[in-house]
């Protein structure tokens, strides 16, 4: 049996059931939020695993060669000369699908007399002979899919699938579906095209080369020997290795997106403590009873803890379920940011784990127990003669009101010093989180003040109701203050995300403009718009060059070149005096530089240098085709193309290097009487039959700004997300204030105000509080994006940012919190005007 | 001499043949996931469009006919053989490349090195009697980017790093070179006595259909020495070995179930070849018969009503629930010779994608009275696969 | 024979910002089992001040506080708290019934309290709302009573646990007239029978009329007065 005493509190939230209900959305909400984006981090993570994982299939290393790949004679040579039967070789590529252009196939081009020790599903020996498997080897074009990704692509065995490969459209001939309902081979065959190496070779223009050879391996000796065997230029690695290296590439990404969703939670923190602080006050007098009649405060403060868990835990349970179905939606935008920036993954469906639920789960109750806390206090300590009015806690709050303002500022101070102190990127977000909530502890004493000078301004042109106003906005600062603060964090994270956003563009446009300065671009197509290390045909950069018009051509050889940790861009690139200005120096004198570029160094960009602390002179480890080399480090470049680092050196260098003369893509000078457009066209007719991806300048630097766009499209849901809830948050705390006035409104109905009179009133009352909001959200916007902007994106991306100020920002944002705080106001005064005197003064 | 010889390694192949190129387009889940070729399945016929047939006999030349016939379907290279340590330990081995061209495409595709015109297959098994241990291997590869393949001068043939291969100065002897693992074989065969021809001298014909036929010939006793590496341990080992060659673009009939092949060497020096083909109701197929090279080198060609089969016993195969016959007794009329024949290891089915049993054999006997012994090999097919 | 309340020189004084206004002066009172006091005086005289003191809701910055023979000032907040739960009943003038407990429950609430639950603590809150005459309505949310009933259960709910001493606090100040003297004559009748020392603050002079004794109090003092002698 529930003991009475439990009773009596327990009973408490099904008599004001919304109030619970709005504090249930705001736990429920910043519940969500967070889970929704760990599930989605982590689908995309899995799926990305999954594949490699199951096309790595039961391979304990891999060998991999240079930017091109391995010569196919050192597989024979291993068949043949080291005897290492157990080893696969495999082509990887990607084709989209004319009929489904979002979906991205996985093109595997593998031996399937290889297979058996590897991936038994797609080998020859050992199979049910219906797989067709052979007829890979037999027909031209022909390729096996599993039966899900048929049925998804509306194929049959005997029909041809379009694809574009390599820019090329061109059919593929369905010899054969693969069952695919159980075990490994279901994401093994998942969007993927099985074909032979050979076939493989052909549409990626990969002749002579494979990506990768899959070995197994059953001791450190047999290891030992086949690296003695390898040549210089193949190495060895795991699928571990792999597949860690690559998504190691997303763990910036994956930080700020968690930090981004912590935020939400952060303001559903203020909803629970909101929600908590009203019932707290609106139980003083039954909590003054309890203590009189000798309920001990520990016992009130477990009652209170109690409510509050109970609350929690249903926000969270319902938070849970939210969250998997937002991370459904967030998971495509997740998905495409990791596309556009990092590596290729198809991720359709959310990997449900119980870490990010146990994660969200255990968030969600103890922010809600943080936010508790000072409620559940504040009630324990409720002295028993309190069976007096309210107005003496409210006395006490602005009572106290100041030293809650100067212990946020203490925060703000403590928050900026771990900021540009703190060693990692969690500082970094822990110092946000402190500046964060100081700002919200002084928000309360500059809503006084704010209020106090406002008054003389309000009562003169808004007459006594607006009188009335300010002052109930300082007389409820119990409840109000909390709620403005709430709104004012959701407001100053719009701020500061839209001042970095703005930042970033302005940045990167100025980056573009510097950087891209050839009329025309001519490269490979790729899949995604960061990949360019497609080799163009040969022949190319020649007969472009011969064209009419050009005066100069500069050719680029682009490859992601794997190092110890994440792998990096490496562009080899023409650098002639007349393309010195197209560098921006973050570290070193130009005058030094490119003597010594030209020598033997390299330059690399700001993010490599900053993400790995190098510095001009020091050396950095290619692992070239002929050799690992320590190369010294002539200079650092402001580069915002990639996070994951730059790495540049002159082409013919790395035609020595790296034994391979192919590029990937030309930037073409054409005099300055040709139109680019009719020269993108003059190209594009001088190669009819090859797949060129030909762009003017401006239509690159257009491209590389929507991409961006695209990226911050994720971060500007989550901001989304944020303001939902705080307004949820705001509409809560007014709702329960109001209502909780219904007293006083009605002994202003009973004196004679009517009900306009009174939607002015509380109309006035929540724009206030939401122009507070704004008005503070200004500054600690500013300060929130200064942190985005030159230690949060400097420690997780290594960007130098410009500071772009943009008033509109500003301007939106101070009128977001406005309209959020009057919506918020309509349902409490609707429901407040259509109360009759009578019954008001009934009420308690 | 009876010219259905060729009989017992053509369905292996047919089995692989079809294997490769009947598959073309079927939808999943037609028939249930089982990863093993049945006989049934390797009866069907593999296109052999574009291939030459054997219609007539031909003038074979060596070591040239040693290496491969691209421009027919099927070839195959086929060594077993009986060894023996210097403590007496007997051991048994069989090293088989089997190519098949592909069909041959009407439409030529740009080049890539990995496009292949054949495919080829290679057993190796190891029996070891003292042990009582029997170890398979199987292996496939494209004949493209000289990952398998097959060269005439100097004789080679080879798949990844196995190889049977002669050296330019002595075509008459071949060296084998197998390592898999834990086993290895690297042995030397010299031939002794003279090729035989099969057939209408090297023409074996199947049936009456023209152009079912094969080009056929074996190295029935060649003199082997070299060494066997089981484990940790190589062992010296001596014996004597038997080649089979045969090359053709032909079909099968359907009526049988399986075969029984005996090849045999006994002391006195003779070598016998016999077989039995299995009819679909159990009969003993008229077309099943035998040959044995005399003594004297002549040959004495068997026939169906000249030879006695009978299954001694049954071994049930744990890995496949197939009931093979333990040992057999075989009777050749003519010669007044009767044979007690039983493996050295019950348990020597191949466990690889064509399942079926093939063995060292002892062998023990009469021969007009007189005792006679012998060693050789078994092979015993469509037991384990009839349901 | 000891009396419950004994009060020797208690002092007690405010801090309101800079000022320090002293509100009880030296007060000495004692009341015995079984007697009925009347606290009367003006706002602001010190009334509540004392009551707190006595129920160990505040305690006395000098002088000595024994109630029910414990010495208040001698206990930190759990014990004073734990006293009040044992020794103290109150009625209070706004009632302050549990709103979301019944009738019932709001009486059972301080017996479980004292560890008394189930069938005995059942038997007796039922016994003391029949004496009420609310029996029939133990079932009733309190804000479906009338004034009047809310009191009532106030007064059940102060004596369940049979305390030594009720407080009440103008427990008719929140009533009709009529009313009131039901309840005030129900209280006193109660408190007699079950011989709990009763004392009441209140400005009512029939309260006070319903008292043994009426102690005044008059900035922060007392007076002596004689039953009969008016407020």
């Amino acid at each position: 049996m529930i003991p009475i005493l439990w009773k009596s509190t327990l009973r408490w939230p099904l008599r004001r059931p919304w109030q619970a209900l709005l504090a249930i959305i705001g736990v429920a909400m910043g519940v969500a939020v967070v889970i929704a984006i760990d599930i989605a981090n982590e689908s995309a993570r899995r799926a990305f695993l999954a594949s490699t994982e199951s096309i790595s299939g039961k391979a304990t290393d891999q060998l991999i060669g240079g930017p091109e790949g391995i010569p196919e004679a050192f597989f024979v040579s291993l068949r043949r000369d080291a005897g290492i039967r157990m080893s696969a070789p495999l082509i990887e590529g990607y084709a989209i699908t004319t009929q489904q252009p979002t979906r991205t196939l996985t093109i595997l081009g593998i031996d399937p007399f290889s297979e058996v020790a590897f991936r038994p599903a797609m080998s020859v020996a050992g199979t049910p002979l219906q797989n067709g498997m052979a007829a890979l080897l037999t027909q031209p074009d022909s390729v096996i899919l599993g039966a899900k990704t048929a049925a998804a692509l509306g194929v049959v065995p005997g029909r041809d699938l379009l694809v574009r490969v390599s820019g090329i459209e061109r059919p593929m001939r369905v010899v054969a579906v693969l069952n695919d309902d159980a075990g490994s081979s279901s994401a093994l065959l998942n969007d993927v095209v099985l074909t032979d190496i050979g076939t493989a070779q052909r549409w990626l223009q990969r002749d002579g080369f494979i990506d990768r050879i899959d070995v197994i391996l059953h001791s450190e000796a047999e290891r030992a020997i086949l690296r003695d065997f390898l040549p210089t230029g193949i190495r060895m690695t795991t699928p571990a290795q792999r597949a860690q290296s690559t998504t190691d590439m997303t763990a910036s990404f994956e930080i700020n997106l968690n930090a981004l969703s912590l935020l939400a939670m952060v303001v559903g923190m203020f909803l629970i403590y909101n929600t908590m602080t009203f019932s707290v006050v609106q139980r003083r007098q039954l909590l003054g009873t309890l203590r009189c009649i000798g309920v001990s405060q520990r016992e009130v403060a477990v009652l209170m803890l109690v409510e509050g868990s109970a609350i929690a835990i249903i926000g969270t349970v319902v938070g849970l379920g939210l969250g998997i179905g937002l991370a459904q939606g967030l998971l495509a935008l997740v998905a495409r940011t990791i596309n556009d920036i990092y590596f290729v993954v198809n991720v359709t469906q959310i990997h449900i784990g119980l870490i990010p639920l146990l994660k969200g789960a255990v968030l969600g109750i103890v922010a809600s127990c943080v936010a508790l806390a000072i409620p559940t206090l504040e009630a324990a300590r409720t002295p028993p003669r309190t069976v007096l009015r309210r107005s003496s806690y409210e006395e006490q709050m602005t009572r106290i009101v100041p030293y809650i303002a100067a212990l946020g500022l203490l925060g703000i101070v403590v928050g900026g010093v771990v900021m540009w102190l703190g060693p990692s990127i969690w500082f970094s977000y822990a110092g946000l989180l402190f500046l964060t909530l100081g700002a919200a502890m002084v928000t309360p004493w500059t809503t006084v003040m704010l209020m106090h000078a406002l008054r003389p301004l309000a009562v003169r042109f808004g007459g006594l109701i607006a009188g009335m106003a300010v002052r109930d906005v300082i007389t409820s600062l119990s409840r109000t203050g909390v709620a403005i603060a709430a709104l004012m964090i959701a407001v100053a994270v719009t701020i500061a995300v839209g001042l970095m956003v703005a930042s970033f563009r302005v940045t990167v446009v100025d980056w573009l403009t510097t950087t891209i300065r050839a009329d025309v671009f001519v490269s490979a197509p790729a899949l995604n718009a960061n990949r360019l290390d497609t080799a163009l045909p040969a022949g190319v950069a020649d007969r472009i060059a011969d064209l009419p018009g050009v005066v100069r051509i500069r050719r680029y050889r682009s490859s992601m070149l794997p190092t110890d940790r994440t792998p990096v861009l490496q562009i080899a690139l023409d650098v002639t005096s007349a393309d010195y200005e197209t560098f921006l120096w973050a570290e070193g004198n130009p005058d030094q530089i490119w003597p010594a570029f030209a020598n033997d160094a390299i330059i690399i960009s700001e993010p490599l240098a900053l993400k790995r602390d190098l510095h001009v002179g020091d050396t950095f480890l290619l692992q070239t085709t002929t050799g690992d080399r320590l190369v010294p480090i002539a200079g650092i470049f402001y580069d915002y193309g990639t996070e994951l680092g730059v790495v540049m050196l002159p082409l013919d260098r790395y035609a020595r290097w790296y034994a391979d003369d192919s590029l990937t893509s030309l930037g073409v000078f054409v005099t300055p009487g040709t139109d680019p457009e009719a020269f993108v066209e003059a190209v594009r007719t001088t190669f009819p039959n090859v797949a060129l991806l030909v762009r003017s300048n401006a239509a690159l630097r257009a491209t590389s700004v929507e991409v961006l766009d695209r990226t911050f499209a994720i971060t500007n849901v989550l901001q989304l997300l944020a303001t939902i809830v705080a307004f949820v948050g705001i509409l809560a705390a007014l709702t329960a204030m109001q209502l909780e006035r219904m007293r006083e409104f009605g002994m202003l109905r009973a004196i004679g105000l009517d009900p306009r009179q009174l939607w002015q009133l509380i109309l006035t009352e929540t724009s206030l509080m939401g122009a507070v909001a704004g008005i503070v959200a200004v500054p600690v916007g500013t300060a929130m994006a200064l942190a985005l902007i030159y230690v949060i994106n400097r420690i997780s991306f290594g960007w130098t940012l410009q500071f772009a100020m943009q008033p509109e920002i500003y301007i939106q944002a101070a009128l977001t919190a406005v309209i959020a705080a009057v919506l918020a106001g309509i349902y409490p005064a609707w429901r407040i005007a259509r109360v009759s005197p009578a019954v008001a003064l009934r009420e308690e | 001499m009876n010219p259905h010889t060729h009989v017992r390694r053509a369905h292996i192949w047919w089995l692989f043949a079809v294997f490769l190129s009947a598959c073309g387009v079927q939808a999943a889940g037609s028939t249930a996931g089982q990863g093993y070729l049945t006989v049934a399945e390797g009866m069907a016929r593999p296109a052999t469009a574009g291939y030459l047939r054997a219609e007539q006999p031909r003038e074979f030349s060596f070591p040239a006919d040693h290496g491969p016939h691209p421009d027919y379907a099927v070839e195959w290279w086929y060594y077993t053989g009986n060894l023996r340590d210097t403590q007496g330990n007997r051991y048994g081995y069989q090293f088989t490349l089997f190519r098949t061209g592909l069909p041959r495409q009407s439409q030529q595709v740009p080049a890539s090195k990995w496009q292949s015109d054949a495919v080829y297959m290679a057993h190796f098994t190891v029996t070891d009697a003292t042990n009582q241990t029997f170890i398979a291997r199987e292996r496939f590869n494209r004949a493209g980017l000289d990952l398998a393949g097959a060269q005439a001068q100097p004789f080679q043939v080879w798949m990844d790093d196995w190889s049977v291969a002669s050296s330019a100065d002595n075509p008459g002897q071949m060296r084998i070179q197998v390592a898999d693992g834990d086993v290895a074989l690297d042995v030397t065969l010299d031939a002794r006595g003279p090729t035989v021809l099969q057939g209408d001298a090297g023409l074996s014909q199947k049936s009456a259909e023209a152009g079912n036929a094969s080009y056929y010939y074996s190295m029935p006793r060649m003199q082997t020495t070299g060494s066997l590496r089981i484990g940790e341990k190589t062992i010296p080992v001596t014996g004597l070995s038997w080649m089979d060659r045969e090359w053709s673009t032909s079909a099968l009939g359907t009526n049988q179930v399986g075969w029984d092949w005996f090849a045999l060497h006994l002391d006195d020096g003779s070598d016998i070849m016999l077989y039995q083909l299995r009819n679909r109701d159990g009969t003993t197929d008229p077309f099943s018969g035998g040959s044995v090279r005399n003594t004297d080198g002549t040959l004495t060609t068997l026939r169906a009503s000249d030879i006695s089969w009978e299954p001694k016993g049954e071994w049930l195969s744990p890995h496949t629930q197939g009931r093979y016959p333990a040992e057999w007794e075989a009777r050749i009329a003519p010669l007044e010779l009767t044979l007690a024949i039983a493996p050295l290891v019950a348990d020597q089915e191949l466990q690889v994608t064509v399942r079926y049993w093939e063995g060292a054999v002892d062998v023990r006997g009469t021969r007009r009275g007189v005792p006679v012994r012998g060693e050789g090999y078994l092979e015993m097919t469509g037991y384990a696969d009839v349901r | 024979m000891i009396p419950i309340v004994s009060l020797r020189a208690v002092e007690k004084w405010y801090d309101e910002g800079a000022v320090r206004r002293q509100v009880l002066h030296g007060v000495d009172m004692h009341i015995h089992a079984g007697e009925r006091v009347a606290l009367v005086g003006k706002s602001g005289s010190g009334k509540s001040s004392l009551l707190n003191i006595i129920s160990g809701i505040d305690g006395a910055d000098a002088g000595t506080v024994l109630v029910g023979g414990h010495d208040l000032n001698a206990m930190n907040e759990t014990a004073r708290t734990h006293f009040r739960r044992t020794s103290i009943g109150f009625v209070f003038q706004f009632f302050n019934l549990v709103p979301t407990l019944s009738v019932l429950e709001n009486v059972l609430l301080p017996l479980e309290l004292n560890g008394i639950v189930g069938r005995p603590a059942h038997d007796r809150a039922m016994a003391l709302l029949h004496d009420v005459g609310l029996a029939d309505r133990a079932g009733t949310a309190p804000d479906r009573l009338s004034g009047g009933e809310q009191q009532r259960v106030a007064v059940a709910r102060a004596l369940v646990h049979q305390p030594p001493l009720i407080l009440a606090d103008e427990p008719t100040g929140n009533l009709d007239s009529d009313t009131g003297e039901q309840i005030l004559a129900l209280l006193t009748q109660l408190a007699q029978q079950r011989g709990h020392a009763l004392l009441m603050v209140t400005h009512s002079r029939e309260v006070a009329a319903s008292a043994d004794r009426v102690v005044r109090i008059q900035a922060g003092r007392l007076v002596d007065d004689d039953r009969g002698i008016l407020l």
